[in-house]
């Protein structure tokens, strides 16, 4: 079965300005990252501040164009269709962002926001039609069909959320990119979000992108998980066999890094966490990304990147000393 | 371990709070965001205060410190090491900040003046507060940077804020803080603008720093786990209220509180079985409005009664803890 | 479960309230508003306009019970008339004038900015070149390519006024076009022009409204300052501008022509600087 997303040797940066005349230059921010996404599943990107989960969410959907490789909607790369027919084609491949508030522009009415993405995608509806899509929308996001009266302004962030998750469905999709859906969100309101996603999918077999820097979240809501750093992946793993043993010192210090309230768990976690920080993605080192902060790192680390290798149960891990790293955990 | 504290210490409180409210006053409304807290602080001792957005948690430091905004007003009294913080003077609560009681905040950069060396900054403290010669403050700053391992400290002394990322500008405001030599430092979440390992780093530094200069803590969190890894007590806040308060290892395996039970269930987590679907607090936290004579957390809970349309005591429960709910001994 | 939301009340209508409790700016809508009818419709109490000559009052010295309250001046024009007929004349360039600016400015900034890249890097070095024209020069030789006149000063004024809301929409449209909800916009189809057209101009028009306020007495005061040059407008055409103009010439045995549109002319400009005032205010209460 074709994936209903791909992602093959993907890499997408910005063009640095370069003046008037002079050229522009290129920048990447994630580098050959390869992806395949099928209907109904979710694959977790996890990864700190910089690692571009976010720039590569944004190229999957194709609001960047990759500097490298290629996208894969459905088997068809998105930058060889025509402008029009990318534009019908977005209803399927749609996305909700971190600060729901600011996803909304302050200006509509949320009965607006939401019929707006229908009158491209559909053009043909009336206006009874997107209207009743509209409705239909807001309830399944569990919010009533007054709120389409209403301005962004007036929402909590978790009805923002609901309302941006409206219109991402409202178009029928079957992708929905989810960058860091949740962080802004209150606990409390977290898992209802989170519920409401997973819900949706069950229903109209939704296939995600959960890019979040939280792992306990992730761990919920995704049956495949990839952990980014510095722009690459650094592994990819079921979601189980990697909550049990990540591979990738780097995700080990993730998960370790990660407070639960669990205090005697607690307790023994005080005084682990890895010392110094990440290199700039402007200035990536020569060798391994996580060779500066890595405790395991040797030579060979710091001088030569290890490639991104399989491993039993479908797993793949980039480092040079997997196995070594398994025995430390 | 480290949260053993002497008994005689433990008795000696370094601040309590009686009947701590906070009101803001706008448009001929008043509202209420800290509503009659009552709680106490051993030396040494770091607290978590929990709570999610419009629990009052973060006015509550505002409070302490002198900080509300214009149309704020604090009443009750917050007597620390003897003197009441409420009632004193703008002057006496200057000399109490330059000498015992510090603050960190979320956003490192809101604390620190773009244009001047980090060492020039933290230096000013100490020349106008303590008198030091300029000299002597530079080296005390840069001594306290690199206590905050700082790399190359004196280096860094002469950088300006944004030359540092996120985490070492965090480390600033801690060194910064910490000049003071300050009996209680109040911490309005300084890591969650930081990346996870970046956080575990600040949380490490904050722990060692409570056990070995004896500092005082109060930590104003959303997450339970990072109660877990640094607080040796917690409050949960709801509405401006106290709702439960206790040791944190008893208060995170067995809450007593509808609503400190359902933020602990609803808070995912790595090593607990899989459900299918998260267990959820249904509606949304409380935003602001007129004090209620009834529970606040009542509209969402669901062990709801007739009775919760008083708010209940905040009542001993078992050793160390207090539990402002009907459903006395826990739901 | 359902939620149900709050009353509606959208930000538009929060601007307004906010506006209407501003008292001196409300003051001078309504002054605003009563020097413009004065001027649009006073004229027609006279019977005769303010280019008819009354030869048997020549200078008529002023006189508020008779035909010419403020008399006439040496050609037997009747002096009020020809003051409000001026006005006429200063406000039409005035809010004409800062409205096309307005529009053209926003426009271009608003795409400039969204584009971004060599397109917004070509378009902003072109405003900086015409920043850089000598606009006297330019009022001179579009003068002498109309014929002098008001279609001259109009085209001149627009020309020279549009550069300034074109780089401030232009700073704007650039910060909205990073905001999410235009990412979400080309998520759902939309072309760039939709784009700009529905998303950015719209969040841009609080600020160009506040701007376009202070725009008017601009224009208003090139319009008096290059008539009373003598480039602007022509006698026996009359403006605010070459009014003062002739009024200071004979400023030292009469007064009247000078103090009568200069006066309405400082009513008008402190209106709008009030107005101007209250609605940045309104629409960025956290400016202060």
């Amino acid at each position: 079965m074709t994936p209903v997303l791909e992602a093959r040797n993907l890499t997408v940066g910005y063009k640095i300005p370069g003046g008037l005349f002079a050229r522009p230059a290129a920048l990447p921010i994630v580098r050959e990252v390869n992806i395949a996404l099928h209907a109904g599943q979710t694959l977790g990107i996890v990864g700190e501040s910089g690692c571009g989960k976010s720039t590569l969410g944004r190229a999957l959907i194709h609001l960047i164009a990759p500097l490298d490789g290629e996208v894969l909607w459905q088997g068809e790369n998105p930058a060889r269709l025509s402008p029009a027919a990318l534009r019908q084609k977005r209803a399927e491949f749609q996305i909700i962002f971190q600060d729901p508030i600011a996803a909304l522009d302050p200006r509509m009415t949320l009965g607006r926001i939401l019929s707006r993405p229908l009158a491209t995608f559909e053009p043909g509806l009336s206006a009874a039609q997107s209207g009743e899509r509209v409705a239909g929308a807001l309830s399944r996001v569990g919010l009533s069909a007054d709120f389409a009266a209403r301005f962004p302004h007036e929402l909590s962030g978790g009805q923002a959320q609901r309302i941006g998750i409206a219109r991402a469905i409202i178009g029928r999709p079957k992708v929905i990119i989810c960058d860091e859906p949740v962080s802004a969100l209150d606990v409390s309101i977290q898992a209802q979000v989170v519920n409401l996603l997973m819900d949706l999918q069950a229903e109209m077999g939704l296939a995600l992108i959960f890019i979040s820097h939280n792992l306990a979240v992730v761990r919920h809501i995704s049956h495949e998980v990839m952990v980014m750093c510095l722009g690459r992946t650094v592994e990819q793993a079921p979601r189980d066999d990697f909550y049990a043993h990540p591979l990738h010192p780097y995700a080990a210090a993730l998960k370790r890094a990660m407070p639960e309230p669990d205090v005697a768990a607690e307790r023994l976690r005080r005084g682990t966490s890895l010392p110094g920080e990440l290199p700039s993605i402007a200035n990536p080192p020569p060798g391994c990304v996580f060779s500066s902060r890595c405790p395991q790192a040797q030579d060979i680390c710091r001088a030569q990147r290890p490639v991104l290798k399989s491993y039993p149960g479908g797993r793949l891990a980039a480092c040079h000393f997997v196995e070594n790293a398994q025995e430390s955990l | 371990m480290d949260c053993e504290t002497p008994l005689t210490q433990m008795n000696a409180n370094l601040l309590s709070l009686q009947d701590l409210s906070v009101h803001f006053a706008h448009g001929g409304g008043q509202t209420c965001v800290v509503d009659r807290i009552n709680l106490d602080l051993a030396a040494g001792e770091v607290l978590g205060i929990v709570g999610e957005s419009g629990s009052g948690k973060s006015q509550l430091l505002f409070a302490l410190m002198g900080l509300l905004a214009s149309n704020g007003r604090a009443s009750g009294r917050a007597v620390f090491d003897g003197q009441d913080l409420i009632s004193l003077r703008p002057k006496a609560l200057d000399q109490v900040r330059g000498r015992a009681l510090s603050m960190i905040f979320q956003d490192p950069m809101t604390s620190l003046n773009p244009y001047k060396r980090i060492g020039d900054q933290l230096a000013e403290g100490l020349i106008h507060h303590q008198g030091m010669g300029r000299a002597a403050a530079l080296a005390e700053a840069s001594r306290m940077l690199d206590r905050v391992r700082i790399p190359d400290a004196a280096r860094a002394a002469r950088r300006h804020p944004h030359e540092f990322s996120g985490g070492m500008r965090q480390r600033v405001m801690i060194a910064m803080a910490l000049l003071v030599r300050p009996k209680l430092l109040l911490a309005d979440e300084p890591t969650t603008a930081l990346d996870v390992t970046i956080q575990a780093q600040v949380l490490d530094l904050m722990s060692e720093i409570a056990r070995e200069t004896g500092t005082a803590i109060i930590f104003v969190t959303h997450d339970l786990g990072v109660v877990a890894r640094i607080c040796d007590r917690v409050a949960v806040l709801y509405g401006g209220r106290i709702m439960e308060e206790g040791p944190a290892e008893a208060m995170l395996s067995v809450p007593a509180h509808p609503y400190a039970k359902g933020l602990l269930a609803t808070t995912p987590r790595m090593e607990a079985p899989l459900t299918p679907r998260l267990p959820v607090i249904a509606g949304a936290p409380r935003s602001g409005g007129a004090m209620l004579p009834s529970c606040p957390f009542s509209p969402r809970c669901e062990a709801r009664m007739p009775a919760c349309e008083v708010m209940p005591d905040l009542r001993a429960n078992g050793p160390a803890r207090r539990l402002a709910c009907h459903l006395q001994g826990g739901a | 479960m359902q939620i149900d939301p709050a009353p509606a009340q959208s930000t538009a209508a929060l601007q307004v309230r906010r506006f209407r409790a501003n008292r001196l700016a409300m003051v001078s809508v309504y002054l605003l508003g009563a020097v413009v009818a004065f001027c649009f419709l006073g004229p027609f109490a006279f019977p005769f306009t303010g280019e008819d000559a009354d030869f048997d009052n020549i200078s008529a010295p002023m006189n508020l019970l008779s035909l010419h309250p403020f008399g006439t001046d040496d050609y037997g024009r009747d002096l009020l008339v020809r003051v409000l007929e001026g006005g006429q004349v200063s406000l039409l360039i005035g809010f004409l004038g800062a409205l096309t600016a307005g529009i053209i400015g926003v426009l271009y900034g608003a795409v400039s900015g969204f584009a971004g890249g060599r397109t917004d890097t070509i378009m902003m070095r072109a405003v900086e070149v015409l920043y850089g024209f000598p606009y006297v020069i330019l009022v001179i030789l579009l003068s002498l390519l109309f014929g002098g006149g008001t279609v001259a000063l109009f085209v001149a004024l627009v020309f020279t006024l549009w550069l300034t809301p074109a780089v401030i929409v232009r700073a704007q449209a650039q910060s909205l076009s990073r905001r999410e909800f235009v990412e979400a916009a080309r998520a759902g189809g939309m072309t760039s022009w939709q784009i700009v057209t529905q998303h950015i101009v719209p969040n841009t028009i609080s600020l160009v409204i506040v701007y376009g306020s202070l725009l008017v007495p601009e224009v208003i005061l090139s319009e008096s300052f290059l008539s009373f040059l003598g480039i602007g407008i022509k006698e026996p055409q009359a403006s605010w501008g070459n009014l003062i103009q002739i009024g200071t010439s004979q400023m030292a045995t009469d007064l009247r022509l000078l103090l009568l549109p200069g006066t309405l002319l400082a009513l008008v400009l402190f209106c709008l600087n009030f107005i101007a005032d209250g609605l940045r205010d309104a629409f960025d209460p956290n400016e202060r």
